[in-house]
């Protein structure tokens, strides 16, 4: 099978841009003055955390059109999407982790953006296993599409967690006396999140095509299979 | 009561179909809701499993907790939440699991009715289930701890929790009647977009049980009522197009 032309630009731009990214992260943006030089691991953490949202709202798009009208590519997008999403939210938890342990003096916390973000890795390894667990492909992809749709629900709520209950997690994006009391970014530090967000979404997209291309390879090996047991 | 579902339609009740929608819709909810009693009370295990294992899991907190002198507030929400949704998912994974082995999905399937009918018929029936369940649980408390729990307000919240619990059930129970590992797969894809309304029920029962005032338990049943609204609107939209051949 070939490789889509723009498959390898697409890769070295976004590795490019995560690279450029990592420097303006340690370099370019000014040390914090509260937190010190471990704040600049929120350039990766928001962005991480938003190509989790972005893959599993991609799947839940997908997931609505598939109900509407199935085809293997949109099964495969959400798929992909999915895995993707699922492996930056994990870093995004991770790196919070990290970043709790020397500000919040500890690794975790019961707080409800925690809590809601681990709910939602916890709804997307559960997608993956519903997909392990079916084996007729139509099936499979009807059911895993429901479930992308209904586990949404799940990105919304940890979205808006910190915006609707009491927590010590900061609110980043968005207006209001919530935003304004609890994060300031100097005109650099929004400058480099803003750019970390561009470069992790690029990523995104550039392990999207790799990933969808090696679902279709595992589709024509199933299809060969069969083909094969057929004419034995 | 069944028969204008069952048999073929003769042409007086096609023609009342036509002329009241309303009325075949609610008569396919009836026949469905029929069938599963019939089956039910022929072969009661489904609610005897869930009500011994009710039983045993009150025992088996009762040693581990060491609850002689009567439990908190919390600690009941908490025991009377678990045992619902560990009672509710033994009684989910039967719901879809009669209708597999007996090839009565695929007439449901393929059955001329609207298929959100079919939705709303396993929901009472799931619901009535988890209900009877959480009645005899209300009742044990009740009369093994030094606490009354039964009382019309936290019926109430009880009754809030489970509609939305049962749908979400409904649907999953539904969604993985294919997989080849569906009953350890259901409470993995059950639980987790369940837990904006356990913990809103749970929070709730908890401040009724502690007499606070009804501003603080509002907040909670706005919570639970929200999910209510929502998990039934996108399980009745999903079923659908799920339950397909």
């Amino acid at each position: 099978m070939r490789v889509p032309a723009w498959t390898w630009p697409l890769t070295w731009a976004a590795a490019l841009a995560v690279g450029i990214a990592f420097l303006a992260a340690l370099a370019y943006a000014p040390r914090e003055e509260v937190m010190g030089d471990v704040q600049r691991i929120f350039y990766f953490h928001v962005s991480t955390g938003w190509v989790g949202g972005l893959g599993f709202m991609v799947a839940a798009v997908c997931g609505g059109l598939y109900l509407r009208r199935p085809s293997d590519n949109l099964d495969d997008i959400g798929h992909a999407a999915v895995e993707i999403g699922l492996v930056f939210t994990v870093i995004n938890i991770i790196t919070g982790s990290i970043w709790a342990r020397p500000v919040w003096n500890t690794w975790w916390t019961w707080d409800p953006r925690l809590i809601t973000a681990s709910i939602m890795a916890v709804v997307y390894a559960g997608y993956l296993a519903l997909r392990f667990s079916i084996e007729l492909p139509e099936s499979r992809g009807r059911m895993s599409a429901g479930y992308a749709i209904l586990g949404f629900v799940s990105v919304p709520m940890t979205f808006f967690s910190i915006r609707l209950f009491r927590t010590i997690h900061p609110v980043v994006v968005g207006t209001g006396a919530a935003a304004a009391e609890s994060i300031g970014m100097s005109g650099r530090m929004a400058g480099t999140l803003m750019l970390s967000l561009a470069a992790f979404t690029l990523l995104f997209a550039a392990l999207l095509t790799h990933r969808l291309r090696l679902s279709r390879l595992q589709r024509l090996v199933e299809h060969r299979s069969w083909e094969q047991l057929g004419s034995q | 009561m069944a028969d204008g579902v069952m048999s073929p339609p003769s042409d007086q009740q096609k023609r009342n179909a036509f002329a009241r929608p309303g009325r075949a819709y609610i008569k396919v909810i009836q026949a469905l809701l029929w069938k599963d009693w019939v089956s039910a009370a022929r072969s009661p295990e489904v609610l005897m499993v869930m009500s011994v294992f009710a039983f045993m899991s009150l025992l088996v907190f009762y040693f581990a907790f060491e609850l002689e002198n009567g439990l908190g507030a919390g600690m009941t929400a908490g025991l009377l939440w678990v045992t619902l949704v560990f009672a509710g998912i033994l009684g989910f994974n039967r719901v879809m699991a009669s209708e597999r082995e007996s090839g009565c999905v695929d007439t449901l399937a393929l059955a001329p009715v609207d298929r959100s009918a079919v939705f709303f018929g396993k929901w009472i029936g799931g619901l009535v289930n988890l209900l009877l369940v959480a009645a005899l649980i209300l009742s044990m408390f009740s009369l093994f701890f030094p606490i009354s729990m039964l009382r019309w307000d936290l019926a109430g919240v009880v009754i809030l929790g489970s509609a939305g619990f049962a749908a979400l059930g409904t649907l999953l129970a539904t969604l993985t009647i294919k997989s080849s590992a569906r009953e350890i797969i259901l409470p993995l894809l059950l639980l987790p977009p369940a837990f904006p309304l356990l913990m809103a029920a749970v929070q709730a029962t908890r401040n009724l049980l502690e007499g606070a005032g009804w501003e603080a338990i509002a907040a909670w049943v706005n919570i639970l009522a929200a999910c209510d609204v929502i998990y039934l609107v996108l399980t009745w939209m999903l079923y659908d197009r799920l339950l397909k051949e």
